[in-house]
Order: structure tokens, then sequence, then C-alpha cells
């Protein structure tokens, strides 16, 4: 019996030697832990592409998704309890209230050995996240113009109209689309203007080409003679309400439902030929109307035309720009393993690394012509990407041009859409940023006047006349300290001398 | 002898069924109605084609039923962890919470013990007041919970208010039973199981099903301390996959390619979700409307 059992025992003890040596011989792999808010992808568990990118790296990728309202509590939470993983993937300029935690790592003397990540993105990205010179985050450029108004081309060649190149031409076609049934159907059920979804968080953008044909845009604040402006609280707001309330109230072209509609009812509205122009994400007609919900089986003979250039009565025109920097990656102060973190973003900003984490393994999820440039997806990788777990990993260093590039490859039809909202001409936020302490506190408020009055102003229930006293209103509940404090913060950024103009 | 209420069956014809019952049949079925339609519409939804529900056509009947939108949730990686996890923490978690209220309830009735009163006064501060978020975290984390199973059902294995509810009961239960039990030589632990535990019978079962649902439907205490994805229960799961179908607007700005606007995916995900704890629902119900009010005060 006791030899049995010291036998055995002996035999334990070896299998444990053999396991020891079997680890040792297997390669260290760094585990890296990365956070994000959501952005609609699912952490597959035995993610063959994630499997791949840690092999190259040498390291061991686990991310973990929150949802985005719970995301900053979370990571408020891990701050508190000194727990933050290695990378934190931020959305839009959060960043920036956690740099006085010290829980972010200054990037600055990391970013001189690593110039192939810098070389990623733009100057005037890195230029948006620098503070005092310092870079607490990498940011991921991209393209501002997203922007489109799009307009049924059928239905002008029905009526016998071009496409709107000033505020009188569009409000001729809106009231043409309302009243001279478009579609023929002989029924009276279309409106000229409606739209898809809020846009930018604001129910008013649904009048966006008209606020550009007076030269401004909400919540993009401009400069001009070395003052800045907030443009609703402009002249030329004053007048685009003015034109909204006669499209809407007067000439009753606008949808009624236009500021409460909902996204889902709204895309039912285009599909089924209920309006005739609708301002959009560049995607919303190629992508969601035509391929998800299939428009042109319903109605093969919708086609849409861009306007995003309808120029007002001092020659402005344009469309609203979106923020350059989408998300930010950030690395953790305390993090063990801080050159394995830049050695996987690096990685993952390269040629190769991108081609991997945007659209997979070649050969098992796309193929290739004979130039090695992108062809097609193949049957597994369409599956993965349905699923949503293909490029998980493509959402951290960013290439969008390549990757829009590719996009129109993958789907040809939808090179004009972007490149209309592309190459529209912009108005872009001179504070892009900036959150100080009074926007923190005053700005929900304050978009909210603005909302209630400038809904009030388009309907009617307030008349013109009163727009002083939305500018009192607004004024009164902090608007003056919100822009000052942004005045602030730029002054002290970029050395300029700003003062405030309204 | 038993009361009967007089229902529309039983009525002696002295007490003929008047307009007034007819009424009231009418306002119950239509409650009923506006409670069982978002459910039922819900269920059609998801069974419904895709294209039909996103061009709005569809009312009632679907045209055919497609099970498309199950089998998209169901391939969904880590559906079927997700569901091994909640159904583990349910069960672990009802269990410990069942034991811990039941032992907790059959101490505090004794009402000769020294220092109940304290006792009693010191568990409803803690149920009025709370450590707040950062504080709570900190004490889980440096019991080494972090991202393990157990913080998802340790940490609220105790409610405060249905210790109390449990120990009313055990107090309505006769002191005599419990002298004779002693009389016979049983020790207090064999009084809690032989007596108390089968008379709570009632009360056990509703404990059961507030505390089962509640950790079926845990959702903000895991998105705080789990960090792992196999480890992500299911209401966490699905909350992802129903926010990736939707269009982010707001500040969240949206990826290059929009995710597909559909209905039927979400109703899917919502019947996946919920269907497991509702059809368990009904067999302990009948023991929710007794257990409640087993503790209140009898004559």
């Amino acid at each position: 019996m006791k030899k049995l059992v010291s036998l055995l025992l002996a035999m334990i003890l070896c299998f444990g030697c053999f396991g020891g040596l079997s680890a040792l011989a297997e390669e260290e792999r760094v585990p890296i832990s990365i956070i994000s808010f959501d952005y609609a992808r699912v952490v597959k568990e035995d993610d063959p592409i994630r499997e791949k990118i840690g092999e190259i790296t040498g390291t061991e990728v686990n991310v973990n998704i929150v949802p985005t309202d719970q995301f900053l509590q979370k990571v408020n939470l891990m701050i508190a309890a000194n727990d933050v993983p290695d990378l934190i993937r931020f959305n839009g300029y959060d960043h920036f209230q956690y740099i006085d935690t010290g829980a972010l790592l200054d990037l600055t003397p990391y970013l001189e050995k690593y110039p192939e990540l810098k070389a990623v993105m733009p100057q005037e990205a890195w230029d948006l996240v620098t503070v005092d010179g310092h870079i607490y985050t990498i940011p991921n450029y991209n393209v501002p113009g997203k922007y489109s108004y799009y307009v049924r081309q059928d239905w002008l060649e029905n009526l016998g109209l071009k496409q709107p190149k000033t505020l009188e031409e569009l409000r001729e076609v809106l009231l043409a689309f309302t009243y001279n049934d478009p579609d023929g159907n002989g029924v009276d059920d279309t409106y000229g203007l409606s739209v898809h979804e809020m846009i930018g968080g604001m129910e008013v953008t649904c009048f966006m080409p008209v606020f550009g044909a007076y030269g401004i845009q909400p919540n993009r604040f401009f400069e001009k003679d070395g003052k800045a402006y907030n443009p609703v609280l402009t002249e030329n707001y004053k007048q685009a309400l003015e034109f909204c309330h006669q499209l809407y109230a007067v000439d009753k072209v606008v949808d009624p439902d236009i500021f409460i509609i909902q996204s889902d009812a709204a895309l039912q509205n285009i599909v089924n030929s209920k309006t005739g122009t609708t301002v959009g994400w560049w995607a919303t007609i190629c992508e969601a109307v035509n391929d998800r919900l299939k428009m042109p089986s319903i109605c093969p003979e919708a086609k849409w035309v861009m306007c995003n250039d309808i120029t007002g009565p001092n020659g402005d025109y344009g469309m609203m720009a979106n923020n350059l920097n989408s998300f930010t990656v950030s690395i953790s102060a305390n993090s063990k393993n801080i050159e394995k973190c830049f050695e996987l973003l690096t990685y993952l900003g390269s040629d190769e690394g991108f081609m991997l984490s945007c659209y997979g393994e070649e050969g098992v999820h796309y193929t290739v012509d004979e130039n090695g440039k992108f062809l097609a997806r193949t049957e597994e990788g369409t599956l993965a990407m349905n699923d949503m777990w293909l490029d998980l990993m493509s959402q951290y260093v960013y290439r969008v041009m390549e990757y829009q590039e590719i996009l129109c490859t993958i789907n040809p039809g939808y090179r004009e859409f972007q490149q209309a909202a592309m190459n529209a001409k912009l108005y872009q936020n001179l504070f892009e940023g900036i959150t100080t302490e009074e926007s923190t506190i005053y700005l929900a408020d304050l978009n909210q006047i603005l909302l209630d009055w400038s809904v009030k102003f388009i309907t009617g229930k307030e008349p013109l006349e009163n727009f002083d006293e939305f500018v009192e209103d607004y004024k009164a509940n902090g608007g003056d300290e919100v822009l000052q404090s942004y005045i602030d913060v730029y002054n002290a950024r970029k050395g300029t001398n700003l003062v405030a103009g309204n | 002898m038993m009361d009967q209420q007089p229902t529309l069956a039983n009525k002696s014809p002295a007490m003929k069924i008047g307009w007034g019952d007819y009424v009231n049949l009418g306002l119950i079925i239509l409650i009923c109605v506006t409670m069982l339609y978002p459910f039922l519409y819900l269920l059609l939804l998801s069974l419904a084609p895709i294209e039909q529900v996103a061009q709005g056509g569809f009312l009632v009947i679907p045209k055919y039923i497609e099970l498309e939108s199950y089998r998209y949730v169901l391939r969904a990686s880590g559906i079927g962890k997700a569901y091994a996890v909640t159904i583990t923490v349910t069960f672990l978690g009802t269990l410990l919470s069942l034991t811990l209220t039941s032992l907790g309830a059959y101490v505090l009735a004794n009402r000769r013990l020294p220092g109940v009163d304290v006792l009693n006064v010191f568990l409803i501060i803690t149920m009025i007041f709370n450590g707040g978020m950062i504080p709570t975290y900190l004490v889980v984390k440096s019991l080494g919970m972090i991202d393990t199973l157990f913080a998802m059902f340790i940490p609220n294995a105790m409610n405060t208010f249905w210790l109390f509810v449990m120990r009313n009961f055990v107090r309505s239960i006769p002191d005599t039973l419990f002298e004779s039990a002693r009389l016979d030589g049983c020790g207090e632990f064999g009084i809690f199981t032989r007596i108390v535990l089968p008379v709570s019978g009632a009360i056990l079962a509703s404990l059961t099903l507030f505390y089962g649902v509640g950790f079926w439907n845990q959702y903000f205490i895991p998105l705080m301390y789990i960090n792992s994805t196999p480890k992500q229960p299911l209401q966490v799961l699905i909350r992802s996959m129903y926010q990736s179908t939707t269009s982010m607007t707001g500040s969240v700005v949206m990826s290059d390619t929009l995710p597909p606007p559909v209905e039927s995916i979400r109703a899917a995900t919502i019947i996946l979700a919920t269907a497991p704890i509702l059809t368990v629902y009904p067999f302990l119900q009948k023991y929710f409307t007794k257990g409640i009010m087993v503790g209140a005060i009898k004559g």
C-alpha cells in the first residue's frame, strides 16, 4: 500500500514537472484588457481574428463592452478602485474630464517612439486633443462631412422641376411635392420635407439646408473678426427660423410630426414615398433605405439626388459638420504593459493590421484581386459581419479613408452618396472638443430652451417678433457663461485673443 | 363552513345577473387586453418576416412565420454561456437568499433574545441608507469578488424587507408549538427544520419568486462588477444586442455603416430574455397573494 501511494505521488510529481516545462515552452503572451462603450459589435469568445492579432503582437486581448449609458459610471468606479484596464475607448471627447484624475497616461513622450501610429491620424486630429502641449489620448479622425439633403429626383422629373439651388427654388419644389401629387397615385398623401432622425442630438436639424443657406448651423460656434459668436443668437438664425416658419405653418409643406417622429417610422415614410426630401446621414438612402428596407422593390422608379448647396440671400450654403474625432483611445497610467499597448495599437494602425481587424483573414473572410487589393467578402466573412464580431478590433485605430474606399468597392452604389456628403461645404464647431464646467452645468438646459423656442417659432405658437425674448431667456440661463468659458479655454489652448461677439 | 363568494356561476336565483356584472366583465376584459396586447404584439413581431415589419404593413397576423430573428439571436456568440450564467446565479442566489432569510427571520422572531431590538433597528437603518456605489464597489473588490459570479449574488443576498415579512410570519406561529418541541428534546436547529420551515411553505414560495425574478433580471450589478464577456449574464448580453440593432443618436456618433432597424430582432431578444421567467411565474403565483398577507396581523 505504501509503495503504491509513493509511486502515485512520484507520478504526480513528474506530471507537475512536465506541466511546468510545457508552460515555459509556450510563449508568454501579455494580457491586455480593453474597455469600451457600445459600438454595435459583440465579443465572440473564440474569435479567430482576435486570436490572430494576439499571436502576431504577442498579446492576449480581452475586450469588455459596456452599454453607453453606464459606460462613464463604470469608468468612474474603476478609477476610484484603481482597477483600470489597460486601454479605455472613450466616446467623443469624454476623456478630457479624466485628465485631472491622473488615471490617463501622458502619451506625448511615447509618440516619438511610435511614428507610424502618429502618422495614421492627421495633425488637426492630434491638435484637438492636445492640452498644454500634452496628449492624453489617441484621436480617431473621421471625415466631418456626413450629412446630405436628399431630394426625390424622379418626383422632380415628374413635375418638370430642376434641382433646387436657392431657397426660393427649394420652396417651389416643396410646394409642388406637397400639393401636385408628385408620385402620380391620385392621393394627396405626400409632404415636401421630413426627417429621418434626430441629427447631432437636435430635432431642429431637420431644417439643416435652410440654416446653412443663412450662414449658420445650430451649435456650431464661429469666429468673425476676432469675435466668437453663438449661432443661435444671431440675426441669421432669426431669418432662418422665419423661412422655416413659412414652410411649416404657412405653406404647410413640412410633415407636421417632424419634431416628434421616431427614426423607424420616419424611414417607413421615406420607403412608402410619403415624403420627397429629407436630411440624413450619408448612408441613410443607399444603405438603410435601399439595402436594408429594400425600397427599390417597392418603388423601383425612386431616384435620389443630393442638394447640399442650396444658397440663401447672402450667398451662403452648407451642411453641419460632424465631430472630427468620433472616439478616442487612452492608456491607463498604471498599466503594467504600456509598451505592449503601443505595439498593439501600432499594429492595428498598420496596413496589415488594418486589413486583419476590419475585414478578417485574407482568403477566409475576403478575397483579393490580382493586385492584392480587396475584392469582395466571402460568405463566411459576410456571416461574421452580420453577427457583428468580424471587425471588433477595427474601431480602435480607424483608418477612415481606406475604410470608406473599400466600403465603396463592396457597394459601388454608395460612392456617390459618400462623396456628396464628404465634399459638402461644412460649418464646423470652433469649440470642438472643449468641455468646460459651465457647459456641463448649463448646456443641456440651454439646448432644451433652444429647442422649445425654435419649435414655437417654427410652428407659429410664438411670433418671430419675440426673438429677443428667446435671446434673453437663453442668456439668463447661462448662455453668456458657457460662451465665455469656451472662449477662455480656446484662448488658453491656442494662444488667441477672442472675445464674445453675442 | 366556507363562505363562497357569489360568482356568476353559482348566484342564487334571487341575485340576478344584472347589467352591473356585464360592465364589470367588460372592464376586466378591457384591462386584460391592454396588458396582454403588448406582449402578444412583441411575440408576433418576433415571428414576422423582416421586410414586412420594416415597411410597417403588419398589423396583427404576419404574412408567414419566420424564425430568422430567433436564429439570429441564438446564433449570437455567447448566448448559451449567458443563459448558463443567469440560470446558475438565479439558482444559487435564490438558494442562498432563502437560507439566509429564513435563518435570520427565525432568530429575529425570538423576542426574548438579548439585543434583538438593537439588531432590528440596525437592520432597518440598512434598509434606508446605503453606502453609495463607490464604497460598495471597494468592499466587493477587497473581498476579491470582482469579475466573478459571486459578485452577482453574494453582496445582495439578503433583502431586509423580506426578512421582516418572514420574521413577522414566524412570530405568528404559536409559542406552544415551540414549547412542546423543546419538551420533546428538540434543539433550536431542530425546531427550525421541523417546525418553522414546513409551516412557512407559502411564504418561502413567494420569497423564491421574488428573489428568483430579482436575480434573473439583474442588469446594473453585473454591469459594474463583471469585466469579462463570458461571465456576463443574459440581461447584459441582451441589452448589448438590442443596442447594436438600433441606430445610435444623440451624442453618440454613428459608425460609418448604419445598423439595421430590425424590429423583429429586438422583439426576439426581449422574448428570449423574459420567456423563461414568465413560464415559471404562473406556477408560483398562487402563493404570491397568500405569502404577502401571511405576515400581517391576525386576530
